[in-house]
């Protein structure tokens, strides 16, 4: 009986499936994985990746790691040609290193493309795009981010020092008040290299035609350039004459905004990024900001990326870009901007009004031409070594190690690095 | 007499070939494929790969954080080595009485090995922090103390050192107590009669015969201390700068920049020195060893 009974329901199955459709099929569910560091995957990116599938039914996967773990995690997926569907990272600064030339997709033909607001910002040396901002123009406007009402208290009302002098003054008078004025999170280099991408930016400006490009063709060192020896030692007098807290070696940048927040320490040296952290943990607490003075000059260094996502080759590519279109779009990227404001990346979302620190430089610094680019901008090829031989590097000389020094064994590694890669010039 | 047939020769080597087949495909393809890349300049940002002789070799060499690497890694090693040991079979000598505790005491000591690097990471971060409990109770002692022992270049390696011996010594007092137990007591009772004090009994008796324990963990001790990595990445990153990095934190940094050929040509010098010491240790332990 139930070897008849079997037969019988394969028979009807086997029917069923000749007639087509009688066996029911689950509908394909549209998932993109995504790969982005945990600071690079804001909350604003949450929300845009919550609307879109509100809205078009795709699915975000998000793996969202560490700083420290992402760029291998990444290096390997793509050295393994299992790469995700999208890649959230600096762009265009990491297209050499993640050989997105070769693995990526080019975007030219992408329809947000004529919507971008900073064409040039995105566009790799090639000539090509190949990555889409994720929400806003332009990364890093750098500076002292500091305590409007903690920096009032020590009789400060929205301090714009124009030389090293009256930078240095003002640290000297707040630590006489037995304050600490500027916290340091060593622990995370990316953070301390804050002071020499925008310093050594700055003081290099004049020459910047001509000697980014002779660093990079081997025509003079490092160790030729005296002005960057001078930055790194402004770095060292911070923690030298007592203007940055004892524990800064072990303090992560995620530390910062709690003591600043709490009035412990009024200042630190940061990107704008610091704002919108702050606008999120202490939205009652109003910054304030001032460019840093190097060499005496009244400008300051911005970064030639932003924050975006490439679309690595791959079977799911298609989707990945569809996925992109959806996220650049108004109807997801507009309401997102009211809740969390910025310099937005297309002409036409409003990105609302930016918050006041950030606000104060753009709108005195780079709105007026006042602006150079940062040091890192010039040196993409060499940002595979950055973290581990720069950053390191200038991280040492806050614990003690010679500018000097901290130049030379940089521009060892640089020269040996860039004879690896076979550069012209350094064979 | 009956002629043994082909098949008869081959059945025991048929009966070996699936072990020699994952023998070779999970182990000697993976070690010559390693040898081979070390010698190319693969990286991340090349379509193309090219021999590049010993270049790798002599470039790492050159690499100032390498060398510093190599000297922590020494320093590291020579350090667990004596002071997991030491300890571990001092704690083994104690916990072999017949205390009362000495179960619970066995298992108080045993439970480090056990956590995760991840975990014990946390804990020694909090520990030696400049206002962490080490400090605290330093300063309890009338002793003002701000130092930065994870994040400072004089102390970070030394606190790695301190977290190993910390997480392993109780480990290698098992082995040691397994070891203890295995050596007959009629020999401590015959040595007694003929007048050895307990430090003849522990020189003459005692160590010969723990020599297979001893074996054991001074080889796995060289091994850990050679290999050492998760202690570095939980703790001090390397940092600062450089100065606390290892062997096994110089090839997680070039692999994690795309530079596979390098990454995997320290990898093989690593090995190597691996597989040279142990055979070393253990063809002069075995020497030692005695039978009864």
């Amino acid at each position: 009986m139930k070897k008849m009974l079997s037969g019988i329901l394969s028979a009807v199955m086997c029917v069923g499936v000749i007639a087509g459709g009688t066996v029911p099929v689950m509908a394909e569910e549209r998932v993109v994985t995504i790969y982005s560091s945990k600071d690079a995957w804001k909350d604003q990116c949450a929300e845009a990746a919550k609307r879109i599938e509100e809205t078009y039914g795709i699915k975000a996967d998000v793996v969202a790691m560490p700083n420290t773990d992402i760029e291998s995690v990444i290096a390997t997926k793509l050295a393994t040609n299992d790469p995700p569907d999208i890649i959230f990272s600096n762009v265009p600064q990491t297209v050499e290193q993640y050989n997105i030339t070769e693995k990526g997709e080019i975007l030219d033909e992408e329809p947000w493309v004529e919507r971008l607001a900073a064409k040039d910002v995105l566009t790799y040396k090639d000539g090509h795009i190949y990555g889409m901002p994720t929400y806003v123009s332009g990364n890093f406007f750098g500076g002292v981010y500091y305590n409007k009402e903690k920096m009032k208290e020590l009789g400060y009302d929205n301090p714009q020092p124009k030389t090293m002098d009256e930078f240095w003054a003002i640290l000297e008078d707040i630590k006489s008040q037995g304050v600490t004025p500027v916290y340091m999170t060593d622990a995370d280099p990316w953070t301390t290299q804050v002071w020499t991408t925008m310093g050594w930016g700055v003081v290099l400006d004049e020459k910047k035609d001509t000697i980014y490009n002779d660093l990079l063709t081997n025509k003079i060192r490092f160790t030729d350039i005296p002005e960057m020896e001078e930055v790194l030692q402004g770095l060292q007098d911070i923690y030298t004459k007592g203007y940055a807290n004892e524990n800064h070696a072990s303090q992560t940048y995620d530390t910062s905004m709690a003591v600043v927040g709490e009035g412990e320490y009024p200042m630190v040296i940061q990107g704008e990024w610091f704002e919108i952290a702050m606008n999120d943990a202490y939205p009652d607490v109003e910054l304030g900001s001032f460019a840093i003075p190097f060499g005496d000059k009244d400008m300051i260094a911005i970064g030639a990326y932003t924050e975006g996502a490439y679309v690595p080759k791959g079977e799911n590519s298609e989707l990945a870009k569809e996925y992109l279109r959806y996220w650049s779009s108004p109807e997801i990227l507009g309401p997102v901007f009211e809740s969390y404001p910025c310099a937005s990346a297309w002409v036409d979302v409003d990105g609302g009004d930016l918050l006041p620190a950030q606000k104060n430089l753009i709108e005195n610094y780079v709105n007026t031409g006042k602006y150079t680019y940062e040091f890192d901008a010039y040196f993409d090829v060499a940002r595979p070594i950055m973290e581990d031989y720069l950053f390191r590097n200038i991280v040492e000389v806050t614990m003690g190690k010679e500018p000097a020094e901290a130049i030379k064994d940089w521009d060892e590694r640089y020269n040996e690095f860039m004879r690896d890669k076979e550069i012209e010039g350094f064979n | 007499m009956k002629k043994k047939k082909r098949e008869d020769y081959l059945y025991p080597k048929y009966l070996l070939l699936p072990v020699v087949l994952i023998f070779v495909i999970f182990f000697i393809v993976p070690v010559v494929g390693g040898i081979a890349i070390s010698f190319t300049n693969w990286d991340i940002t090349r379509s193309g790969i090219k021999l590049v002789g010993l270049k790798n070799y002599a470039s790492i060499m050159r690499d100032s954080s390498v060398q510093t690497a190599i000297r922590n890694t020494l320093v590291f090693t020579i350090c667990i080595v004596v002071f997991r040991n030491v300890l571990a079979l001092l704690l083994a000598l104690a916990f072999s009485k017949p205390l009362k505790t000495r179960g619970f005491l066995r298992t108080i000591f045993y439970v480090p090995a056990v956590l995760s690097y991840v975990v014990v990471g946390i804990m020694f971060n909090a520990l030696f922090q400049m206002d962490g409990t080490v400090n605290q109770i330093l300063g309890a002692f009338g002793i003002l103390c701000k130092q930065e022992w994870v994040a400072s270049a004089d102390t970070a390696l030394f606190t790695v050192i301190l977290e190993d011996i910390w997480k392993w010594t109780g480990f290698h007092m098992m082995i040691y107590i397994a070891g203890l137990a295995a050596i007959p007591q009629d020999f401590y009772e015959a040595s007694r009669i003929d007048g050895a004090n307990s430090w003849k009994q522990f020189w003459y008796l005692t160590l010969p015969m723990l020599i297979p324990a001893l074996t054991i963990n001074i080889t796995q001790s060289i091994i850990g201390g050679f290999r050492v990595f998760e202690q570095v990445l939980t703790l001090t990153k390397g940092g600062p700068g450089h100065e606390s990095t290892v062997m096994g934190m110089m090839i997680y940094e070039y692999f994690n920049r795309g530079f596979y050929g390098k990454s995997t040509a320290i990898t093989m010098l690593l090995s190597l020195v691996v597989v040279l010491v142990t055979i070393f240790v253990r063809k002069y332990f075995a020497s030692k060893e005695v039978s009864y």
